[in-house]
């Protein structure tokens, strides 16, 4: 009997030892595994926002189709007709003309195939007008 | 012995379990979408370069005839792609504008003459101004139309000289014979410079080449008898890109208009 309980305490030991080790390996390798796989979702999503990004840049097309200058100095109003030829939905956010830089609140939205049109103030009649997307794509038109 | 060497074993073989769980599920499913991502974008380039290459290929030539209470456009496809024609705008030096919306596919080397009624009232409303005429492309090209100089004298020839239909144009590999006969139906001295040809490929694909012939010496068509000359032939040869079936000839004066025109097609 003795020697029998004394054989089954001995044989607890390693038992347990072997279970902690387990758990610390099957732990670490938990944690190895959820940190990897964190930085490796972030890593993913960041190239796959700044490919997507890239992507929606190149696919966008646009030109100044016409630009009309009516009023007079310091008065002018300038209409800038632009027509998105690209795969992508356009949003002209700026329209610089020589020194000037007009911010388009909230930008202008331009469909795919759409003409449309921007009307800015300006003090005196450009010689150029540069239309500037969301995207940093820009285009220069001419009166 | 045996019991600590399987124990260690059960350590590697976790450990390794682990490793390989962690490419397996984390860093192979993020070299293929990192790939696919890569491979969607080189795609959209090509598309986008394809596009552009495209755009780059129109050409039309817009020649606007005014009369006192309309304008007919004559455009042709002088580029090597088929062209839809989207808007046509017209802007006198006043600060108007009209824009007419239109959807008319030419084909390469094709021709459409545009007699549009609203086109047509707009141009008489403004008939004593200046204005222009600009025609735009789904692929966001614009085109400024040519005022027709010196005006038509009648309808149906809008160049003072007509190429004669029997004029033609053989194709030698890579050159090109021509032979041109020339009728002068104006009352007009007209001096005949050079001669812009434009070979280009219907099929698309390849781009339009331009040359440039020069007539030596220069023809002139006097004015008046005795000395008038109403009728000049002359043969040209040519180099150019080999399989163009679209050959356009513009004939130019002294003072660079553009004073006749023909296509010869399917050469």
């Amino acid at each position: 009997m003795k020697s029998n309980n004394n054989r089954g305490r001995k044989g607890i030991s390693p038992v347990v030892s072997h279970l902690i080790l387990l758990i610390g390996v099957l732990s670490a390798g938990m944690f190895l595994w959820w940190f990897t796989l964190s930085r490796s979702v972030t890593a993913s999503q960041t190239f796959s926002e700044e490919i997507g990004g890239e992507i929606e840049k190149i696919e966008e097309r646009f030109v100044i189709e016409h630009v009309l200058i009516e009023g007079s100095e310091p008065n002018i109003e300038v209409t800038v007709w632009i027509y998105n030829y690209g795969k992508i939905r356009v949003n002209a956010t700026q329209v610089y003309m020589e020194r000037t830089r007009n911010v388009i609140p909230n930008g202008q939205l331009i469909e795919i195939d759409e003409l449309q049109s921007i009307t800015v103030n300006c003090a005196f009649p450009p010689d150029f007008v540069q239309v500037e997307s969301e995207r940093g794509n820009v285009v220069i038109g001419y009166p | 012995m045996v019991i600590h060497k399987s124990k260690s074993g059960v350590s590697t073989l976790v450990g390794g379990a682990i490793i390989i769980g962690i490419v397996l599920t984390i860093l192979t499913p993020l070299f293929i979408s990192a790939n696919e991502m890569t491979s969607f974008y080189d795609t959209i380039a090509v598309e986008m370069t394809d596009l552009d290459q495209q755009r780059s290929w129109e050409e039309l030539e817009v020649f606007a005839q005014p009369t006192e209470d309309s304008v007919t456009l004559i455009i042709t496809n002088i580029g090597s792609i088929t062209v839809n024609i989207t808007r046509i705008w017209i802007y006198p030096d006043n600060s108007e504008y009209n824009v007419f919306t239109q959807n008319k596919v030419l084909r390469s080397g094709g021709q459409i003459t545009i007699d549009d009624e609203d086109i047509n009232n707009y141009a008489a409303s403004i008939v004593e101004e200046t204005y222009s005429i600009k025609v735009a492309t789904d692929r966001g090209n614009l085109f400024n139309a040519r005022f027709a100089s010196p005006p038509p004298p009648t309808p149906g020839y809008y160049f003072p000289l007509e190429v004669q239909q029997n004029s033609t144009c053989t194709s030698l590999g890579s050159s090109y014979d021509l032979y041109l006969e020339v009728w002068n139906w104006m009352d007009l001295e007209i001096t005949i410079d050079y001669l812009i040809v434009t070979t280009s490929f219907s099929g698309g694909g390849t781009p339009s080449e331009v040359k440039m012939l020069e007539v030596n010496p220069d023809i002139t068509f006097p004015r008046e008898p005795p000395e008038r000359v109403d009728y000049w032939t002359a043969s040209f040869t040519f180099s150019a890109n080999p399989g163009a079936d679209v050959i356009k000839v513009e004939i130019v004066d002294n003072e660079s208009f553009v004073v006749g025109a023909f296509y010869f097609r399917d050469i």
